[in-house]
Parts: structure tokens; sequence; C-alpha cells
């Protein structure tokens, strides 16, 4: 092989390598357009906003989080299953240390996939997680802090303000969720009733 | 059974625990190496480490600048630019002010000519010391061998080496200097070297070439012949290559503090999201919270000592230019006095002492203050410093800094005594913010561990 197509090789996959991290790029945009959280995003500022976002990946049966740790971020699921789980000892007496590891069977309250969200409180306060997050399978995730977007506040407020609107309306839509998951199993007449106004 | 479905235990390279024990052997030792490695890079560029140091600072001073500087119409990618420019422009604009108020060399050599003389004068005057037979009061008595070394080695500070005299000679003989003027310092001269061939410290020929050189009337053109003792030229090119190198070798530490400050008031976080990512995913929410809180602590911290600082030296600099002291000297003093106050306990003493040293050889004062004469300007120095200090602890301190990181007053004098030992001044004035870093990292660290259970 002559020294000129060696060279000319050279470029063509400095190129394509270039064009592949770009792609890569682009797609973790365009995933982060089609969360709800960020639909009202423009890509420009989606690109913003990706500047503040960390990635992690995370092996089978690893803790994301557990609960009642402090919590400070929102995960996005990029690929992979997370278990959203209410160990045993939180249902008795509320002290997991008191529960032998074999003998924990946690009570599975949702299996997320790809596209998914969780830890969402976390981006108003600092209460504790209500639930431990574990990974099913090897996970990628998305991960926004509750600083980091009380950050760009400051900085870039038009950005903030939608995603803050964006997740008022996903936990309007949980507590209206709730309020007719309650509505149907207790009987009418005792019903307490949680309003979403 | 074959071979290859009953490997031996210890030749199977997927088994998850022989893994686990080769992992955390490699990461052991990586972890050693990288620790002797830091220490031993800590020691060796330990020169490094203040301009780093200081540069951090500056930046974490001006980051909430770039952070919400917004100007309608200006495209982001200039932004930074733009600030650069302005903060750059401030900071030579206020180099140049203060640059303009420092006496030049023979200004220098003036004042201390002046200041050796006065500071002679009061003691003398304090003492009430009979010139003849070298007694003085009650009070000269008590603290005679406290004081007198204190007054000698201060002379010998002041004291104008042979080209230092001839510098100052020739300044007198300045066509713009009033004549008066220079017949009065003419006489503080000869007076401090007749003191000076009175003491043991000034020697016979020193005085006499001295003696000589003053006999000069101001008026008449400088001396043509150098003096017999300067010296020769090849030592002068030698003491002047040496000067150069340690110029340089100064310059291209120093030339960090612009790079370090430019670099990390321009990061948008990456070095953060950097050392971040480092962390397990186990401690990755905790590191976070950590490396946030320590940030917005120390930054708080910093740029409420800055604003209390600038607060003392604008008070100082009011007190100063109210007491008769002209506007460049003052704002010059403030300067000095707030940036010491910086530095626990020994700031404000730092500040009485510069204000009380011009005062000595302050000349035709016109204090603002009706009533107040020049006899008075000492004690409006020390009311000054006094009112600057009562309005630091009273409203400053508490509004600016809010009693954010509170450390008991035995550390901080432990960590101003070591600081100094350690790096001279600037260790001095660098002690108590590393001292608040430690403590925040510290704190948060356990804090963290606790609430993620992680102790």
């Amino acid at each position: 092989m002559s020294d000129k197509s060696l060279q000319a090789r050279a470029i063509l996959w400095a190129n394509l390598m270039r064009l592949r991290t770009k792609s890569s790029e682009v797609e973790k945009l365009k995933f982060l357009k089609s969360i709800a959280l960020f639909q009202d995003l423009s890509f420009r500022q989606i690109r913003d906003l990706s500047n503040i976002i960390y990635e992690r990946t995370y092996n089978k049966n690893e803790h994301i989080f557990e609960i009642q740790q402090p919590g400070a971020a929102l995960f996005i699921i990029q690929s992979g299953q997370v278990s959203i789980e209410l160990p045993p000892s939180s249902l008795t007496d509320g002290t997991p240390e008191a529960v032998e590891p074999s003998q924990r069977a946690a009570a599975q309250l949702a299996l997320l996939g790809p596209g998914a969200f969780f830890g969402d409180l976390a981006l108003l306060d600092q209460t504790p997680r209500s639930a431990s997050a574990r990974a099913n399978l090897k996970t990628q995730c998305l991960v926004l802090f509750r600083e980091d977007l009380n950050k760009l506040i400051d900085s870039k407020p038009k950005i903030a303000c939608l995603i803050y609107r964006s997740l008022a309306t996903v936990i309007g839509e949980r507590l209206k969720a709730t309020n007719s998951l309650i509505s149907e199993d207790a009987p009418k007449n005792e019903a307490p009733r949680l309003t979403a106004a | 059974m074959r071979p290859q479905d009953s490997p031996p235990p210890n030749r199977r390279p997927t088994d998850p625990i022989e893994r686990k024990r080769r992992a955390f052997w490699l990461y052991l030792t990586l972890g050693l190496a990288a620790l002797g490695l830091g220490l031993f890079l800590i020691w060796a560029l330990r020169a490094l480490i203040l301009p780093l140091i200081f540069g951090a600072l500056l930046a974490y001073l001006f980051r909430p600048l770039v952070n919400n500087f917004n100007m309608p119409g200006l495209p982001e990618s200039l932004r930074a630019p733009v600030i650069l420019v302005l903060i750059f422009s401030g900071l030579i604009f206020l180099g140049l002010q203060i640059r303009s108020s420092i006496p030049d060399e023979s200004g220098q050599l003036e004042l201390m000519v002046r200041l050796q003389f006065k500071v002679n004068e009061k003691y003398e005057h304090l003492m009430q010391i009979d010139p003849e037979t070298g007694k003085g009061n009650f009070l000269h008595s008590l603290v005679e061998r406290d004081l007198t070394p204190l007054i000698e080695s201060l002379n010998q500070i002041l004291t104008l080496d042979l080209q230092q005299q001839k510098t100052f000679l020739e300044h007198l003989q300045n066509a713009e200097m009033d004549p008066k003027r220079a017949e009065l310092y003419l006489s503080f001269f000869q007076t401090n070297l007749e003191r000076a061939q009175k003491s043991s410290t000034g020697s016979i020929a020193r005085v006499a070439l001295t003696r000589e050189l003053a006999s000069q009337s101001p008026t008449e053109p400088h001396l043509s012949t150098p003096p017999a003792t300067s010296p020769a030229p090849s030592a002068v090119t030698e003491e002047k290559s040496s000067a150069l190198a340690w110029i340089l070798e100064v310059l291209s530490i120093w030339v960090l503090v612009p790079l370090v400050f430019v670099f990390m008031l321009l990061d948008r976080g990456s070095i953060m999201r950097r050392f971040i990512s480092l962390a397990p995913n186990r401690y990755f929410e905790l590191t976070y919270s950590m490396v946030d809180e320590v940030d917005n602590a120390i930054g708080q911290y910093l740029r409420g000592t800055f604003l209390q600082c600038s607060l003392v030296g604008l008070s100082l600099t009011l007190g100063f230019v109210m007491v008769g002291i002209q506007l460049k000297v003052a704002l010059l003093m403030g300067i000095i006095a707030g940036m010491a106050n910086a530095i626990p306990f020994l700031g404000p003493f730092i500040g009485l002492v510069v204000g009380l040293s011009y005062a000595l050889v302050a000349e035709n004062i016109s204090p603002l203050i009706p009533s107040m004469g020049e006899e008075h300007i000492f004690l409006g120095v020390m009311a000054t410093v006094a009112i600057a200090q009562l309005l630091d602890n009273a409203v400053f301190q508490p509004v600016v800094l809010g009693g954010a990181v509170n450390l008991h007053p035995l550390v901080v004098i432990v960590g101003v005594i070591g600081g100094s030992i350690l790096f001279g001044f600037a260790g001095m004035l660098l002690a108590i913010p590393s001292i608040v870093i430690l403590k925040v990292l510290l704190g948060t660290f356990i804090r963290g561990l606790a609430e993620y259970r992680l102790i």
C-alpha cells in the first residue's frame, strides 16, 4: 500500500471517528428531547442543559440509591432497567440494619426502562429517598442535580422555568392518578379526597 | 472428565473472587503510587503552591460576575472575552493608581530621612532625654532596656547608605524642590548623621564621608566624582544579573496567577464535573453534594472577606482624608490596611502602624474636621483606626460574613503564625482561608458520610 493511500485512509478514519463522536452527542440530545421533562426545550436549550448532565453506568444489581438517603439528583434511564423497591425492613420497623441481607425480599414498586426517570422529587428539596433504586441490568443513566438546576435559575432562567413547569405537570399527573386509584379502591363515602388543583 | 471442564480454581481468569482480589491489589498499588507521586510533586513544586492558590482565590472572587454577567445583544461567544477585558482593565487601572501613589526612589529616601528624624525627635521628647548625659525621665528608666534596642534597630533600617545619601542630596538640589523645604530636610539629614556618629552603629569613616557630602549646599550642582567606596563595575554587573535572574524566576512562577485565574474563571464546571465523575457509583451523589457545598462555602467566605476588607479599607481612607492626609496617600494606606485586615489580630495593628508612621512625617495637613490642628493628627489616626475596627466588628463582619465560618481564636493565632513560618507574609494572609477550606471540607465530608449511612 502506498504512502498516499495510507494517509488517505488515516484521514478517513479520523473523520469517521469525529462524526461518530458528534453523532453520539446528537443522539444524547435527541434522547433528552424525548424526555417528558425537557420536551418544551429547544435543541439549543437542550444543548445548554446537557452541559450540566452527568452520565453514569451501573452494573446489574447495583444500587443507584437507597431508601432514606438524602436525595440530590434526578436519574433518567438511557439504557437498561431499574427496579424501584421498598426493602422489607422499611415496611416493618423502619430499620434496614435490623434485617439480615439473606432475609431481604424487597417489594417491587415499579420496573422502569429506557426513557423513564425517577428521583424527580429530589429536584425540589432534600427530603430522604422514599424508596430504593436498583439496576436490574447493566444500566446507563443521565443525572441532573438539584443544585445545578438551581444555578440554572440565575444563569439561564428560561430553561429552568420550562423544566420546573414540566416537573409540576408530571407531579400533578401523578397526584391525579393516585387520587383516582384511592377513589376506586376505597368505599366511596370513606375515601379521603386528595385534590390536585 | 476432560481437563477443560474442571480447570484448577487458581487458573480461572474469570473467577469473580479472583478478579476482585486482583482489582483490589491493582487499585491499592496504583493508589499508593499516586499518593507518593502526589506528595513528591507537592514537595518538589511547593514554590507553585502560592501562585496557584492566589489565582484560584481571585477566580473565586470574580466568579459571580461571570455567572451573572448579561449584556443585551452580546453574543454568548463574546461574553468571556468581554468579561476578561473588563476585569483586566479594572485591575490595571487600580494597579496604575496604586503605582502613582507610591513615591519614587528619591521620594522614598526623603520619607526615610524625615521618618528617622521624627521618630528620634518624638522619642527624645517623650522620654525627655538630656543630650549631654543621655538620661531621661522616669518612663525612660523604666522602658530604656526594651525600647532603646528597638529604636536603634529602626535607625539602622532607616539610615541611608552612601549611594542613597548621594541620591538624596541630588534630590534636594532639584530645581522643583522648595528651597525652604530643602534646607529643612538637609537639617534633618545632618541631625540623623550626627546621631549616627554618636551611636556605636555608625563607623567613623562613613560618617566622615557623609559629612563631606552633607556639607555641600543643596543648591550647588551635584557631585561629579563617585564615592570612594562605590562598588566595582563587575560587582555591579553581577548584582544586576542576579537581580535579573531573581526577577525572571519570580515572574516565571507568578505568571501562573493570571493563567490559573483565567482558566478557573472561564471554566463552566468542567473541572468539577471531571473530579466528580471519578467517584464510584456508591459515593456519586455524596461526592457531588460535598464538592458543591464546599465550593459554595469557600466562595461565600472569600467574597465576604474581600468585601469586609474593602469596607474597612474604605472607612480608613475616608477617616485619613478627614484628618488631613492627602487623598492619594490616604488611598494607598487604606488599601494596605484593608488588605492587612484579612490577617486576624495583626491586621488592625498593621493599619495603625502604617497610619501612625505617616502621621509622624505628615506636613502642611489640611483637616476637614474643624478645630483640628496639625498636632492632633496622631489622635486623628488612632481614632480613625479605632472607629474602622469598631465598624468592622459591629457591622461589617456580622452583616457580610454572618459568622458562616467560625474559628476558635487559638486556631486563628496558631494558623497565622504557622502560615508566616511556612510562607512568610503571603502565608500569613492565606493561612485563615486555607484553614477555613479544610474545616468546611472535613465537616461536610463527615456529615455527608453519616447522612448517606456510610459511617
